[in-house]
Formats: structure tokens, C-alpha cells, sequence
């Protein structure tokens, strides 16, 4: 895999929005997160079986990911490599909206909540099953939530763009508790004949529940969110069709832009890679090394879930921070950075109480 | 003239200035390409991305590009692009990311949806932190809904809608035409029963009760933003985003509004761009814009609409 030009164009960085800082910023605390997944397993091996040019060695060495979790039923994927996605909703075993339920009713567990203590809802989805109302509006439905609620929506780098978004806001015009919810189910828009998008997707929902005065176990100590839309079509979904991507133009993006936040981080808050931790974009595993090999952080201190479950777009890292919710130890900061489709970027930095 | 009502205290002013773009062929104000519609009607939805048909982003890219006109700027000083789409033809990027693409600024672009400008987008932003909110940020809401209609098997829906797009550039540090006093968004919910825009189907929509609780929801809020701003008097003027004809001078009746603009009628039900419409209408009634002796400074403009969901909404803007 090309990891060329880890240092970048300097043009990326221009127009940057003011950053947040402990010093202007609500103070943002995360309460609680969940996930949920569907749990139908597509092996290397099975792709290998699809007969598409690929083998699993070959997605194992040049990507890293073990297997991924689909809401699809794997016969299905067998018998019509989904050529028509009009027809995985039909058979899919799950959809956005039941994930992010999930996800959500995880999440208010751990906050010790409930869905009438949620004061505003907000979304993101780029699978959703209908696009009008949003995805925001069938949650909360679901949920029985009786508050505002909408979609705040970028696809992959969300985490940053949520937090980043609700530090816009006087800390009064906040309610206590504000659930966010990153739900796809990208294996339903993948043309699984193809090698390179069948081996990357998997499906899943994360979700957070975030509170500008109740104190909860992670502060938000920095944010931030940015875009290039003059790369907006180097990954897109059809309303109608599959996903698709430049891939070498977003790998090469991911890794150097990745980076990029990273430095800025450890420039401005002296990250200690012995004692923090980081958590990437879940695209594979072999960018996410790129990064971490560049950046010198410890396996150890690299939290990640994509060999297992695969690519989940915007849900990808926040799942993989909610489920090592029980090991986050007082004291350490995680380092979230997250890109993708928009083209978009972002970072979040949060410390443990 | 009407006394001036500011929102809570920590409410921050945003200055607008806007436009709207309808789509360019005249068959129920669609963005679809005559020959397409008279050669298909649309029977498979799915196949509607065509050269020939304009998308959401067409008609959002041309509401942004009137809009930023309108404001006396240029696109290199918007610093911020925050979309919606009810009909999009991609599910990702996001629609704000799409129509900044075509505008060629690279800056922080992503969705807020789910009612559009002023059912959303303004009552969000203008809860932000002051410095938050960049120099100049545009906004735009698109919709192609007659490009999710079947016209062989469609029902009323088939005449019901129409396609357009409205924009804004909003400023919390430079003075523009309406100063926006106040704007609330309410989500109600039970909107899926009543209109569905599936992935993959044709528009499905329940109009005699969507537009009933639309209408009602719509009074609701155009009473709110009387009562809690203490509006009264001759200067209160109505732009209303219309889903049914008659809708704004009934509510305007209600609440004893003298002054009142209209989408409905020469657009159909846009979904999220009729208050801008009703705006448009408006300003080419009095002729003279919204600086000249039509529409007076001291004017209060209540903007109002019911988007799917439901979510409703206004927007209290004051005539400089």
C-alpha cells in the first residue's frame, strides 16, 4: 500500500475553523457509549470463495482485516454478490435504524439514563433507509424521545464533527444529556464483485451520550473538524447504487492527514504514547500501522477493531472507544482522529476522570 | 412600529441576506428535463441521474450562488457551507460538502438535516458562541422531490410538488438586510405515517393529513414567535413555506397578519424552501426589496414552516 507523502500539502491545513479549547469550549464530558452489530461473519475465505481475484492472503497481508460483520445474510452475498442494493434491503437482517437503536439504548445504560432524560438527538448515517424524514427523526421515534432532534452529518470523521459541533454552542443553549448516533450498514451498497470494497466494509452503530455540565468519565479537552469538498467525490454512495471510492487518493489522504492531527495534538498537549492512546479511522489495518509506525505509539496503546469487524465508516471509532469503555484508566488522554468522505478530518482529545 | 424583541440573553444576532432557485422547466416547477419526463414520467425512479435532469446539487449550487450575490460577497469568503437535502441523488458526501465542491471553496462543510434553513438551520447557529460562526456561512436547503415521483402510478403527489432550492449567507459580524431576532425548531415526530421519501421507492405521501398537520403545526409556531416576542401591530408580515394552497392566508387570518407571502400556488410544496419562496413573493409584491418602501425597516418577518417529520419551525427576522 502507497503511504506516500506522509508530510502532505500544506494547502490542506488553510481556513482552519477556531479550534476548541478548555479555555472557550462548554466543557463536554462523555457519559456513556454503546454499540451494537449485526453477526453474520464474511470471512477472508469466503471472499476467496466468491472467486473475484482475490485470496485471503492477499486481503490479510495488503490490508490486515481478518473478517467483517454484515447485516446481510451470507447466502444472499454468495448467490447475488449484491449487484442490486433495492434488494438487500429486503433480506438484510438488520437496517441503520435498528443498529443505532441498539447502540443507543447501550449507550443510555451505561449513562445510567434514560431515553426521557435526552434533551437532544443528533445522527449520522450514510446508509439510511429513507431520506426523508432524517434518520434523527426514526430514532427518536424508536426511542420514544421527546426532544429535538436531527442529523448533524459527514459520514466517517463524525465523532470529531459531533463534538466539534456541540462546542459551538453556549453551554446554556445545551441540554444535560444530548445522545449522538453513528449508524451504517455499508455492506448493503457493496458490489461484492468487487475485491477491493468487498474486502473493506462492515456494518455497525456506535453512540454517545454527551452532557455540557453533568461530570462523566472522559472530558473533551479539544476538538476540531475540517473539509476539503473539492474531493467530495472521491467517496461517495449512490442513492441507488454501491460505494465507491478513489482508493489510492483517500488511502494516501487518510494516512498523511491522520498524521497531521496527530502531530498537532501531541505538539500542543504532550501526549505521552506510553500512557495515552490512540484511536484511528477503522479503514484497515495496515494504514492504521502506517500511522502508528510514523508516529511511534505502541501497539499496546493503539486501540482498533477493524481486523474483526471491518471498515464501519463513522462508527468505526467510536465503537472502538466504547467497547474498551471499562480499561479507559483515570488520567490517560485518547487521541481520536478520524477522516474520510467530504473529504473530512477531525480530532477529538479526551481525558479520563 | 413594532417593539423590538430579542431572544433569551444569551441569544446572538445573525445577519441574513437571501435568495432561492426554482428549477429552470416549467412542469410542476421540476428540476427533470422535459424530454425525460415526457419520454419516461419518471416510472423508475432510480434511473433519474441523468445530464439532462437537474440534481439537488444543481439547484442548491445555484441558490448558493444567488445567495451569495445577494449578500454582496464572493464565494472566497465564506468561510462555512452547511447543507440539507431531503431528495439527495448520493447519500454521501453530504449535500453541504456536494454544493461546496461545485462552489470551489474548501472550508468545513457538512449537513445539518432535517428541517432546513429555517426550521434548523438558523435556530441552531444562532444558539453558537459568537466566534464560532465563521465571518460568512451559507446555508442551503435543496429538494428535487418530483424526482422520487412515479407520474404513471402516482397519485396527487404527482401535482403536489414541486422542486427548488433556497439559500443564505448568515454573518454574526457584518449588518445585512433582516436581522435575525429570534428562531426556534421543534421536533413533534409522527411525520413517517404521513410522508416517506424511501432509498429506493417512489415518494409516498398521505396529503390530507400531512398537509392538515403541517398547517397546524405551522399556526403553532407562528403563534409562538408572536407570543414570545410580544409582536403585534401592522408591522408583522408572514412568509410562509406552504405544503397545501391557501395555507399562509389562513394562518395569517388567524393570527390577524395583514401582510403575507406565498409558496405554494406558483412552486407547489418544495418541502424545505418555502419560506424563502414566500420571501421572494413577497419582495416582488412591495417591488422594491427589502431596503426600499415596501417592506419597511422595523418590519418583523415571522418565518415559518412545517418540514417532514414533523419538525417545525420560525425564524424572526427584523427589515433593516
Amino acid at each position: 500500500m502507497s503511504g506516500g507523502g506522509l508530510t502532505g500539502d500544506d494547502s490542506e491545513e488553510t481556513n482552519l475553523p477556531p479550534r476548541v479549547t478548555a479555555r472557550n469550549a462548554p466543557e463536554l464530558s462523555i457519559l456513556g457509549m454503546g454499540f451494537a452489530h449485526p453477526t453474520t461473519k464474511i470471512t477472508n475465505e469466503f471472499l476467496e470463495q466468491l472467486d473475484i481475484g482475490t485470496t485471503a492472503q492477499w486481503i490479510t497481508e495488503k490490508i490486515g482485516i481478518q473478517s467483517r460483520l454484515t447485516s446481510l445474510p451470507i447466502d444472499y452475498i454468495a448467490k447475488t454478490r449484491n449487484q442490486h442494493p433495492s434488494e438487500a434491503v429486503k433480506v438484510a437482517n438488520d437496517n441503520a435504524m435498528t443498529l443505532g437503536l441498539r447502540a443507543a439504548q447501550d449507550a443510555m445504560k451505561r449513562a445510567g439514563i434514560t431515553a426521557k432524560d435526552i434533551g437532544l438527538l443528533i445522527t449520522n448515517c450514510c446508509t439510511p433507509s429513507a431520506t426523508s424524514p432524517v434518520e434523527s427523526h426514526r430514532l427518536a421515534e424508536a426511542l420514544g424521545i421527546n426532544a429535538q432532534a436531527y442529523d448533524v452529518f459527514t459520514a466517517c470523521p463524525v465523532f470529531a464533527l459531533h463534538i466539534d459541533y456541540l462546542a459551538n454552542f453556549e453551554s446554556a443553549a445545551l441540554p444535560d444529556y444530548i445522545l449522538c448516533v453513528s449508524t451504517a450498514t455499508l455492506t448493503q451498497h457493496v458490489n461484492y464483485s468487487d475485491r477491493s470494497d468487498g474486502a473493506i466494509w462492515g456494518d455497525g452503530a456506535g453512540a454517545w451520550i454527551i452532557s455540557p455540565r453533568k461530570p462523566g468519565k472522559l472530558r473533551v479537552i479539544d476538538s476540531l473538524f475540517h473539509s476539503d469538498p473539492s474531493r467530495s467525490q472521491a467517496v461517495t454512495v449512490d442513492t441507488w447504487g454501491h460505494f465507491k471510492q478513489d482508493g489510492r487518493a483517500v488511502r494516501d489522504f487518510s494516512v498523511r492527514q491522520t498524521v497531521r492531527l496527530i502531530k498537532r495534538l501531541e505538539e500542543e498537549f504532550k501526549l505521552d504514547w506510553n500512557r495515552d492512546i490512540f484511536i484511528g479511522h477503522q479503514a484497515n489495518l495496515t494504514m492504521l500501522n502506517q500511522i502508528t509506525g510514523n508516529r511511534e505509539i505502541p501497539d499496546a496503546n493503539h486501540w482498533r477493531n477493524v481486523t474483526e469487524i471491518g471498515n464501519q465508516a463513522g462508527a468505526g471509532a467510536p465503537i472502538v472507544l466504547a467497547m474498551h469503555w471499562d480499561q479507559i484508566k483515570p488520567g490517560q488522554r485518547i487521541a481520536v482522529a478520524v477522516v474520510g468522505a467530504g473529504l473530512s478530518w477531525g480530532s477529538v482529545l479526551l481525558e479520563a476522570e | 412600529m413594532g417593539q423590538t424583541a430579542l431572544g433569551e440573553a444569551d441569544f446572538k444576532q445573525l445577519e441574513i441576506s437571501g435568495s432561492d432557485s426554482l428549477g429552470a422547466n416549467a412542469f410542476v416547477r421540476s428540476g427533470l428535463g422535459r424530454d425525460y419526463l415526457a419520454k419516461t414520467k419518471n416510472s423508475e425512479v432510480n434511473s433519474v441521474i441523468n445530464e439532462n435532469n437537474q440534481s439537488p446539487t444543481d439547484l442548491g449550487l445555484a441558490a448558493a450562488l444567488a445567495a451569495i450575490a445577494d449578500a454582496g460577497i464572493t464565494t472566497e469568503q465564506i468561510g462555512l457551507v452547511i447543507g440539507d437535502c431531503g431528495t439527495p441523488w448520493q447519500t454521501c458526501p453530504a449535500e453541504g460538502q456536494r454544493v461546496a465542491d461545485r462552489l470551489g471553496v474548501k472550508v468545513p462543510a457538512y449537513d445539518l438535516a432535517g428541517g432546513g434553513i429555517i426550521s434548523q438551520q438558523i435556530a441552531s447557529l444562532s444558539r453558537w458562541r459568537k466566534d464560532r460562526v465563521a465571518e460568512y456561512a451559507l446555508l442551503v436547503t435543496t429538494a428535487v422531490p418530483t424526482s422520487r415521483i412515479n407520474f404513471v402510478t402516482g397519485g396527487p403527489e404527482r401535482f403536489h410538488f414541486g422542486d427548488a432550492a433556497s439559500a443564505c449567507v448568515v454573518s454574526t459580524k457584518h449588518n445585512g438586510k433582516l436581522a435575525v431576532l429570534d428562531a426556534e425548531s421543534m421536533f413533534h415526530g409522527g411525520g413517517g405515517k404521513s410522508f416517506v421519501v424511501d432509498q429506493f421507492l417512489p415518494l409516498v405521501a398521505d396529503l390530507e393529513v400531512f398537509t392538515d398537520v403541517s398547517e397546524r403545526l405551522t399556526s403553532d409556531a407562528v403563534a409562538k414567535a408572536i407570543f414570545k416576542n410580544k409582536l403585534h401591530g401592522a408591522h408583522i408580515v408572514l412568509a410562509c413555506g406552504e405544503s397545501s394552497a391557501g395555507m399562509a392566508a389562513r394562518i395569517a387570518s388567524t393570527h390577524s397578519i395583514a401582510r403575507f407571502g406565498e409558496s405554494f400556488t406558483n412552486n407547489g410544496y418544495t418541502l424545505s424552501s418555502g419560506c424563502f419562496l414566500a420571501f421572494e413573493q413577497l419582495r416582488s409584491i412591495f417591488r422594491t426589496g427589502v431596503s426600499g418602501s415596501g417592506l419597511k425597516a422595523g418590519d418583523k418577518i415571522v418565518f415559518a414552516q412545517t418540514a417532514p417529520g414533523f419538525v417545525s419551525g420560525y425564524a424572526l427576522c427584523e427589515v433593516r
